[in-house]
């Protein structure tokens, strides 16, 4: 990790915190950023429960679902694929658990925490507006809550988290394609309203307590 | 447009998907194949009106590799199987296969 790396959102020429609007109440589409979030590709055959002593959540089971642990969740991307999100400046922490954590593991444990920014999209329209440019089923019966799919939005690569029946949905989006996506949840949205929310606050993530090996003081 | 019911996501639209053309093609030993042979594995493929075995890549999905059957006359697809496992039963003639 270079110290003089000056970290900037790639959205952030448009200087979404001076547009954060009062009350969002009558915009069909609600958008927010979320910064930074720490991000670690994990793949191998894994024990579930290694990973939940080491970071404090279980991978999910069930194809492109999400489970939620303690400021940390893990996104399910292959059958030996999972995405571990974090709250900023959690990427390293996370990291050095799981290194340790999953010693002697076939295991693929990678920081892409820069690779990719989150665009959060909510409101009432939410689900219609991402509908014009998704692929997947969106409607309630199949993606709910908890769930999560790697597809294209206007033909940008992206995972699709839902992360509440409002709906709420978080867009992991590559960075040099989040200004085009952001840009056209902006136009696309035009019709219904379209206000930005000031960034979700995360809590930081703690590692878990570790439990001592055979033979440690 | 087809829907693909990827073996890991369910069914999901043609597009996020790439084909990777005929399946099951059995690579021959490089030490013994003749030249007829190798040429053969490389550049002949099937090029079936009905029945075919192919294999798809879920690209933008899961990025697992699977068998599908489709006929290529009505692009009904008749099983999704692994990419380990051997083509099914299928009778040639519901695919429209003369």
């Amino acid at each position: 990790m270079a110290e003089s790396y000056l970290r900037q959102s790639p959205l952030a020429q448009r200087a979404l915190d001076t547009r954060v609007a009062d009350d969002t109440s009558a915009a069909g589409l609600v958008l927010s950023e979320r910064r930074y979030l720490a991000k670690i590709n994990l793949r191998g055959k894994i024990d579930s429960a290694a990973v939940k002593a080491a970071v404090g959540v279980e991978l999910p089971a069930e194809p492109n679902t999400v489970t939620e642990g303690n400021n940390i969740a893990a996104l399910w991307l292959g059958p030996a694929e999972w995405l571990l999100v974090g709250p900023s400046d959690a990427e390293k922490g996370m990291n050095d658990a799981l290194v340790e954590g999953l010693e002697g593991m076939s295991a693929g444990i990678v920081d892409v925490t820069e690779g990719r920014t989150v665009i959060r999209v909510a409101g009432p329209m939410a689900r219609d507006v991402l509908s014009m440019g998704c692929p997947l089923d969106l409607h309630p019966r199949v993606f709910g809550a908890g769930r999560c799919a790697q597809s294209f939005i206007v033909r940008s690569t992206v995972i699709v988290h839902q992360v509440d029946d409002a709906p709420v949905y978080d867009i992991y989006v590559e960075r040099s394609q989040s200004d085009y996506l952001f840009h056209w949840f902006e136009t696309s949205g035009a019709p219904y309203g379209v206000a930005v929310a000031a960034e979700p606050e995360t809590s930081s993530w703690r590692r878990p307590p570790r439990r001592k090996k055979d033979g440690e003081a | 447009m087809l829907l693909i019911e990827c073996p890991h996501c369910g069914p999901r639209e043609q597009t996020e998907f790439t084909c990777g053309g005929e399946g099951h093609i059995v690579r021959p030993d490089p030490a013994t194949a003749t030249d007829a042979e190798w040429g053969h594995y490389l550049f002949m493929r099937k090029n079936p009106k009905g029945l075919h075995f192919e294999r798809w890549f879920h690209a933008h999905g899961c990025r697992q590799w699977f068998h599908a059957a489709r006929s290529t006359v009505t692009h009904e697809i008749f099983a999704i199987y692994g990419i380990d496992e051997p083509p099914p039963a299928i009778d040639p003639s519901k695919a429209g296969s003369q």
